[in-house]
């Protein structure tokens, strides 16, 4: 059933990663990808590899954990690097056949393009979704791009979407359930039939679902009115986020990781991209 | 008496193998007897909405067995897609899933589903709307322009048309004022009487199941605590007491006259009862 | 002068000068400081549309509304408006569509922020309203989790946050359980009667309004019964000439009174009414 689906993927947990400003970690992972993206050999990337396993135990996680989180995108990573193999031509020619030529460049660069996916995708997950609780994440980066305010940028309402949208995801996926449920009740069936039927079977749920969301909308609005809800006119807020010197030093440590990672790439001399 | 449905050691657990498991129903069995109103009384989240469910084939349980006139409703996947049409169930809230553009369409959406003819469908539209009160120049407006009342009556008339076996109700008259009440449980006293269709209805209001249940069942925490004739269960009223259920006011304003020594009936369960009663005492004396 | 004050309201939702489908017309009210009232009505009589009106989410087409000496009809301006939602807290029908943060204090804070109340009294604010509901343990809680009377205890947290002087419970107990009902019951006389909050309770639960001070009965047309639950249930036939039923022991008392029983009007309370009873019964058999 719909209801059975978990929203985010926050752990909760007491870790230095878990404590550190959302703010910061907004930058730190800014940081990691750009230094991602700057790892152009193999050991630049190992060693980032290596980073990524250090934030996932840092952040107390299971190695379990690990094989979670890259199930999705095992597929992609596949498929990126079997085209790579195919498609990077070099000198060092190791297969033939009829007109397939495979050279250790493009084995090579299929191993840097899957760590790099590999290495991104657990980075990111670790610091903005498995130890910040979407809530703190929308502060964060309300926060954080406040500056932008000034130029107009309505930074407070799209942190309000994005709070209330959050709020309401469970709600909604429940509404389908029920809704689909009463009319699987009143015999309609959404499983079988060509593609056009089953398309034209979605209507008794989308139309009692937006009049619903509609609704909603409405009582949600006039509820937050009454709470003297203004927009962003001299807001407060109650956990005004404070840099602590622990997040300077996680900051610290970050950039002289990624400064590591950048200078690998630059000096040691290895396979590159 | 024979039994429209019964419902065997039935199990259920949401979430198995996340932290948010929750045995939902724990072994429970139930007799629902044929033509009779049976209550369904407990509190939210004590397993009834899911029990519910079962009934018509949209939840599996997770062990035991549901038999419908002593059919299996899980012993296939034909069977469990036709339950639908034999156990109709109207769901909590059901005027939130109106969606077609006139009201008669939507009370034919189920009889469509059924796949009668537009006759058949056509002659059952009106006379599920008729017992529900809703007639003429209603039925070709919009679900979406009725009142309150009107579109509960109308999404229950939708299951109405279906002519199930067995109806389910979950609260069917939750929100509405009283006079919204009496119509919803007056339309499903006729169309009960007409047709002597058995019904199982869930409510909090035990001045409603004290006027028209026959048989009550009380959930508590995904169990069966009572089950058996209203007069039976409605005698437990120490045990209702302690799972946070009250008897109607007027059952125990008579109970607290018999302990003043009034000699009067003790399941005596609307207002006009208890004022017979009353009128019965006072006038075998003069 | 009294703390709220209707003078000659009308309006209407479909146009702005009330000429036709007035829902209120020429409604005058007072209300004061401290009052516990309970106001009861039909669905669709108006009710909710009164609440509105009393901190400016709608505005009326005539007359005047006076809240704690000033005017709002007069001064329109966001610093007025929110003056009068500050005095006036909400708390609405559906659990659902009033808690909009991911964790329960972030909601309560919710007030208290947009009025730009400074960080540590935020806090200190939040930690008491949570306490004054019983709330504290589900702090960090996400609200979807909750139970539907936990949920509307979060609604009403959110509003004494913004330390508030009056609080309008808009049919705040119609879509709970028995157990949801008593909770919140509990907690309007607990702000009533501890904490000095003027309280207005809209409902049409008979039972409820029995523990207000004053109950108020509205339909289309206008204030129909306004006075203490004493009077207002000894007029059982106005009241279910507008749709409403006294509670059930009332009733009894009424009916057998009406035909010709030593008994008096307007008797509340389930013990009160059995001693009435008990002695009109005696009366008649001497």
């Amino acid at each position: 059933m719909l209801r059975d689906v978990t929203l985010g993927q926050y752990i909760p947990g007491n870790t230095l990663l878990h404590k550190t400003d959302p703010r910061m970690k907004l930058i730190i992972s800014i940081l990691f990808i750009v230094a991602v993206f700057l790892a152009k050999n193999i050991w630049a990337m190992l060693a980032l590899t290596v980073l990524s396993f250090i934030l996932v135990f840092a952040a107390g996680l299971k190695a379990k954990m690990i094989v979670k989180t890259l199930k999705p995108i095992i597929f992609v990573v596949i498929f990126t690097s079997v085209i790579s193999i195919f498609w990077r031509t070099g000198e060092n020619l190791i297969f033939e056949f009829w007109k397939i030529r495979i050279y250790l460049e493009g084995i090579i660069y299929a191993i840097l393009i899957a760590l790099r996916i590999i290495v991104l995708v657990m980075g990111t997950s670790v610091l903005l979704s498995y130890t910040t609780s979407p809530i703190a994440l929308t502060d964060g980066l309300e926060q954080l791009l406040s500056p932008l305010k000034k130029i107009k940028v309505p930074v407070h309402d799209f942190s309000m979407i994005m709070t209330i949208a959050l709020r309401f995801i469970p709600t909604l996926i429940e509404e389908t359930d029920r809704i689909m449920s009463a009319q699987r009740s009143r015999g309609a069936d959404f499983s079988s039939g060509s593609l056009i039927k089953r398309a034209k079977a979605l209507v008794p749920i989308f139309i009692p679902l937006f009049a619903s969301l509609i609704r909603r909308a409405d009582e949600l609005a006039i509820a937050m009115e009454c709470r003297c809800y203004v927009g962003d006119n001299g807001r407060t807020s109650m956990n005004k986020l404070k840099y602590s010197p622990r997040d300077f030093a996680v900051l610290i440590a970050f950039v002289g990781l990624c400064a590591g990672v950048v200078l690998i790439s630059r000096f040691i001399p290895g396979p590159t991209f | 008496m024979q039994n429209a449905l019964t419902v065997e050691n039935v199990s259920y657990v949401y979430g198995e193998g996340t932290p948010f498991r929750v045995l939902a129903l724990d072994g429970v069995s139930l007799n629902i007897k044929k033509g009779k109103l049976t209550g369904i009384i407990g509190h939210t989240g004590s397993g009834k909405s899911t029990l519910l469910q079962m009934l018509n084939g949209l939840v599996k349980p997770d062990s035991g067995r549901i038999l419908v006139e002593g059919d299996d409703i899980y012993a296939d996947k034909k069977k469990r897609s036709k339950a639908c049409f034999k156990v109709g169930l109207v769901f909590q809230y059901p005027e939130y899933q109106l969606f077609e553009d006139t009201v008669k369409k939507d009370i034919a959406f189920g009889p469509k589903n059924m796949g009668l003819s537009p006759e058949e469908t056509e002659e059952r539209v009106i006379q599920a709307a008729s017992f529900v009160g809703l007639d003429g120049e209603v039925l070709e407006k919009s679900p979406f322009d009725l009142s309150g009342g009107q579109k509960r009556r109308a999404a229950i008339a939708g299951i109405l048309a279906m002519k199930p076996d067995i109806i389910v109700l979950d609260e069917p008259a939750s929100g509405l004022d009283p006079i919204g009440r009496r119509e919803i449980f007056g339309g499903l006293e006729r169309y009960r009487r007409a047709t002597g269709t058995t019904m199982i209805i869930v409510s909090h209001s035990m001045e409603d199941m004290a006027r028209y249940a026959d048989d009550l069942v009380v959930f508590e925490n995904g169990r069966v605590v009572m089950q058996g004739s209203k007069q039976e269960v409605f005698s437990r009223e120490d045990e209702l007491q302690k799972i946070g259920l009250e008897l109607p006011q007027i059952s125990r304003l008579v109970r607290r006259l018999r302990k003043m020594g009034l000699d009067l009936p003790s399941d005596v369960y609307t207002v006009e009862d208890a004022f017979a009663e009353i009128n019965k005492l006072c006038g075998g004396d003069r | 002068m009294s703390y709220i004050e209707m003078r000659n309201v009308c309006f209407s939702y479909e146009d702005d000068t009330c000429e036709n489908k007035a829902v209120l017309d020429n409604v005058s009210l007072n209300i004061e400081k401290g009052e516990f009232v309970a106001v009861l009505g039909r669905n669709g009589s108006g009710k909710s549309t009164l609440a509105k009106l009393l901190n400016m989410i709608l505005t009326p087409c005539s007359g005047e509304i006076i809240i704690d000496g000033v005017n709002i009809c007069e001064d329109m301006s966001d610093e007025a408006m929110l003056a009068v939602r500050k005095k006036i807290g909400m708390v609405f029908q559906n659990p659902d569509n009033q808690i909009f943060a991911t964790i329960v204090e972030e909601d309560v804070a919710f007030g208290p922020e947009n009025l730009g109340v400074e960080s540590s009294e935020i806090r200190r604010r939040v930690d008491e309203a949570l306490a004054t509901v019983d709330m504290t343990e589900y702090a960090r809680h996400a609200p979807h989790k909750l139970s539907g009377g936990q949920k509307q205890r979060v609604a009403i947290a959110g509003v004494l946050a913004m330390d508030g002087e009056c609080i309008v419970f808009d049919e705040s107990t119609s879509m709970l359980d028995p157990r949801g009902r008593a909770e919140i019951c509990e907690v309007m006389r607990k702000l009533n009667k501890e904490k000095g909050k003027t309280v207005i309770h809209i409902t049409h639960n008979m039972n409820e309004a029995e523990m207000a001070d004053r109950i108020i009965v509205i339909d289309d047309v206008g204030i129909r019964l306004d006075g203490s639950p004493k009077e207002v249930f000894s007029d059982v036939q106005t009241l279910k000439e507008l749709g409403l039923e006294a509670p059930q022991a009332t009733e009894l008392c009424d009916m057998l009174a009406r035909s010709g029983f030593d008994i008096g009007r307007g008797i509340i309370g389930e013990e009160n009414c059995a001693s009435a009873i008990e002695r009109a019964v005696k009366l008649r058999r001497a």
